[in-house]
């Protein structure tokens, strides 16, 4: 195992571009961090960075008003829009009760910023929190309490509770991991006590723990989910129609999960407002997210290539038939794996997919060359592996995205940094299914391989001896005739 | 406002084009959009939705062609640009800071990718930007390695600024004239041979109801 030293670079996503003289251009060479590759801030200075309640305009082409805003001297160019991501469009009295989440990008254009959004049918503002961290559940439940402080409290309370919230000293990353990924994150005031969990980002999504990914299961189904995994594996244009704001968040955030450890590099607009739709015409890879009455005013026949997935109908439309692009044994097993799921507890369902992308791309490290001396990543290299196979041109349509671009860049120069994250552990587990003796005829080894899709049954990685491997390979046969 | 110019102009016979325009931030890309609407109140939403948006309607040999302009913030976070991001593009605008020898530089990588990866006949042309008449101090790219580079990429080349409103219109008009003749030819080859693999597939609950495949 070699190491590499990092380089010495100017972290770019801590400056905002426009205030550098142009001369200082970060080149494109600079070493892409965890932060700019996974576009998730990494220690922002707060826990949120604005809160607003925010009236509903009364004519759909009126702004906004913010009424309420802490902190008071918050000053940013998304104030002018945030009014409109608030009330994307008129809905109904009826229909608003609910929560959704719209996504912005920070002043480098790279990172996400979550505003989070309560709207009850009672009343005719949007409580709106916007922070940098994508913790839905979490802030879901902090707007329920903002909710009832203002609703049967006074503004000094509400002030109280906001300004403790907003200068909470969360955990180092560091030490909340050595924690476990615990941690609880308290707050008195006025003799109530709140307590939120904070989330564990290093965890896969389990139906049950998150929403956003519970409720794209529920609505799309394990097909149409299936077909969108090929979809956003190709980096197609992905446009979601829904009635319910919440469920286009659900959707457009959930699918992520789906592609992980890869990160969608493009645009990303889970929520867009009527506004702003001319968004859809973009001929550039995106996720968009619209109100059924958005969508309706939208002309078709100028969104080109789209791939529409219309939520409230459970349907799926496409040019693109890039399902049948990934090969039969992968298809097979996690269409089994998907259909079980509910059969799974906690993670499984985030597992299918998780074992699908170790085989897509986790032999990412066949790419690595030495070039003048340090180490970098070569595509053509990475995809002499899989010349003359069956699958040299999926491989190689995954590796021409700008996802594995990314991926593969960040994986490189991060070398030092220990990987071994949920996706690692995968990719060590399906290395030792292929370097065993036995798994030479492909035959065999797509057999088990469908197994280790559906099911995850693999030698573990700990016990890495040749015997027990074998020994343990022998059960998964035996597993194998008994089904 | 932008939103209004989408919907178009109920002018049938105008074909639309979507055209992308890269480089480093810095180098002029809103400047060159602004400058070619010539409507400076039109807003920016590159720092909310992380993507700018241009459109306009300009007249090449009798031909009524609507032109839209896209650009998308944090691209100089990729040493490279991969094919997908040009996949349904009509023309490439690939921007250049004749003031910062960098972003020259920079450039390299993404077009040496494009000539490899993305369809040779997608019209791309370079321009380096800030050109302006008080830039003789200031300019570090040269015209003659610029021009040379470009000839050698087989790029239309062109210096514009922005500021001076020089050569803006220009090469607006040049990517849309190739993109023109582009789309002429293809509906010529279209119309020569039948094919009709528009068709699309959609998935509902019970499995797939229209199933002609496509390639992409």
């Amino acid at each position: 195992m070699f190491y590499f030293q990092r380089t010495v670079y100017i972290m770019m996503t801590t400056t905002d571009p426009s205030s550098l003289p142009a001369s200082k251009n970060v080149s494109h060479s600079a070493v892409i961090t965890k932060e700019v590759e996974s576009r998730t801030k990494e220690s922002p200075d707060h826990l949120f960075e604005v809160f607003l309640e925010i009236r509903e305009p009364v004519n759909e082409n009126d702004q906004a008003d913010i009424i309420l805003k802490y902190p008071p001297d918050f000053a940013d160019d998304m104030l002018k829009s945030a009014a409109s991501f608030a009330y994307p469009c008129k809905i109904s009295l009826e229909d608003q009760g609910e929560h959704y989440t719209f996504v912005l990008v920070d002043s480098t254009g790279v990172l996400f910023r979550y505003g989070y959004c309560r709207r009850s049918n009672r009343g005719s503002t949007c409580l709106c929190m916007l922070s940098y961290y994508p913790w839905f559940e979490t802030f879901y439940t902090i707007l329920n309490d903002i909710s009832q402080i203002i609703n049967y409290q006074t503004t000094v309370d509400l002030d109280t509770y906001l300004s403790l919230l907003y200068s909470y000293k969360l955990l180092m990353i560091d030490e909340f991991y050595k924690q476990e990924g615990k941690e609880i994150i308290q707050i008195k005031c006025s003799q109530k006590e709140y307590s939120y969990q904070r989330p564990d980002l290093r965890k896969l999504p389990a139906v049950t723990s998150s929403r956003n990914f519970a409720v794209m299961y529920s609505r799309l189904g394990p097909d149409i989910m299936l077909q969108l995994f090929s979809h956003i594996l190709f980096e197609r244009r992905i446009l979601f129609v829904s009635s319910k704001l919440f469920h286009l968040t659900a959707c457009a955030c959930g699918c992520l999960h789906l592609i992980f450890p890869m990160h969608w590099q493009s645009i990303f607009v889970p929520v867009l407002p009527s506004s702003m739709s001319w968004l859809s015409q973009c001929t550039v890879p995106y996720i968009i997210g619209v109100h059924t009455s958005i969508f309706s005013t939208l002309n078709i026949s100028e969104l080109g290539d789209v791939v529409c997935v219309n939520i409230d109908e459970r349907t799926i439309e496409t040019q693109y038939d890039d399902l049948s692009r990934i090969p039969k044994h992968l298809h097979r097993s996690m269409k089994k794996g998907v259909q079980h799921s509910e059969k799974l507890h906690g993670d499984g369902l985030a597992k299918v997919f998780l074992r699908a992308m170790a085989f897509n791309i986790g032999t990412y490290s066949n790419g690595f060359i030495l070039k003048d001396d340090t180490l970098d990543f070569d595509r053509d290299q990475y995809l002499r592996q899989y010349e003359n196979t069956p699958i040299h041109e999926y491989m190689s349509a995954i590796a021409h995205t700008q996802m594995f671009e990314q991926f593969s860049r960040y994986r490189t120069d991060s070398l030092t940094t220990a990987f071994d994250d949920e996706f690692d552990i995968e990719v060590k587990n399906i290395q030792q299914l292929q370097q065993n003796k036995k798994m030479k005829s492909s035959k065999k080894f797509h057999r088990i391989l469908e197994k280790y899709v559906k099911y995850g049954v693999v030698p573990n990685t700990t016990l890495d001896k040749r015997s027990t491997l074998r020994k343990r390979l022998s059960l998964l046969d035996n597993h194998e005739t008994v089904s | 406002m932008a939103s209004n110019r989408s919907n178009g102009d109920g002018n049938q016979t105008s074909q639309t084009f979507k055209i992308l325009i890269i480089g480093d931030s810095g180098v002029g890309k809103s400047s060159l959009m602004v400058r070619f609407v010539d409507d400076i109140f039109t807003t920016s939403y590159i720092t909310t939705i992380g993507v700018d948006f241009k459109m306009s309607t300009i007249n090449i040999d009798g031909q009524q062609c609507k032109i839209q302009i896209w650009d998308t913030a944090g691209q100089e976070r990729f040493r490279v640009i991969t094919s997908t991001y040009y996949r349904g593009a009509d023309g490439v605008i690939i921007v250049y800071d004749v003031t910062n020898g960098e972003t020259f530089a920079n450039l390299k990588d993404w077009i040496t990718e494009m000539e490899r990866h993305c369809d040779a006949n997608v019209p791309k042309i370079l321009v380096g930007n800030k050109d302006d008449s008080d830039s003789e101090m200031t300019k570090v790219v040269l015209t003659s390695d610029a021009t040379q580079y470009a000839q050698q990429k087989n790029l239309p080349f062109f210096e514009t600024s922005a500021r001076d409103n020089k050569n803006v219109e220009n090469i607006f008009h040049e990517i849309t004239k190739l993109a023109l003749r582009r789309r002429l030819i293809a509906q010529k080859d279209h119309s020569s041979s039948s094919t009709t693999n528009q068709k699309r597939t959609i998935l509902t609950m019970g499995g797939i109801k229209d199933n002609k495949k496509c390639c992409s």
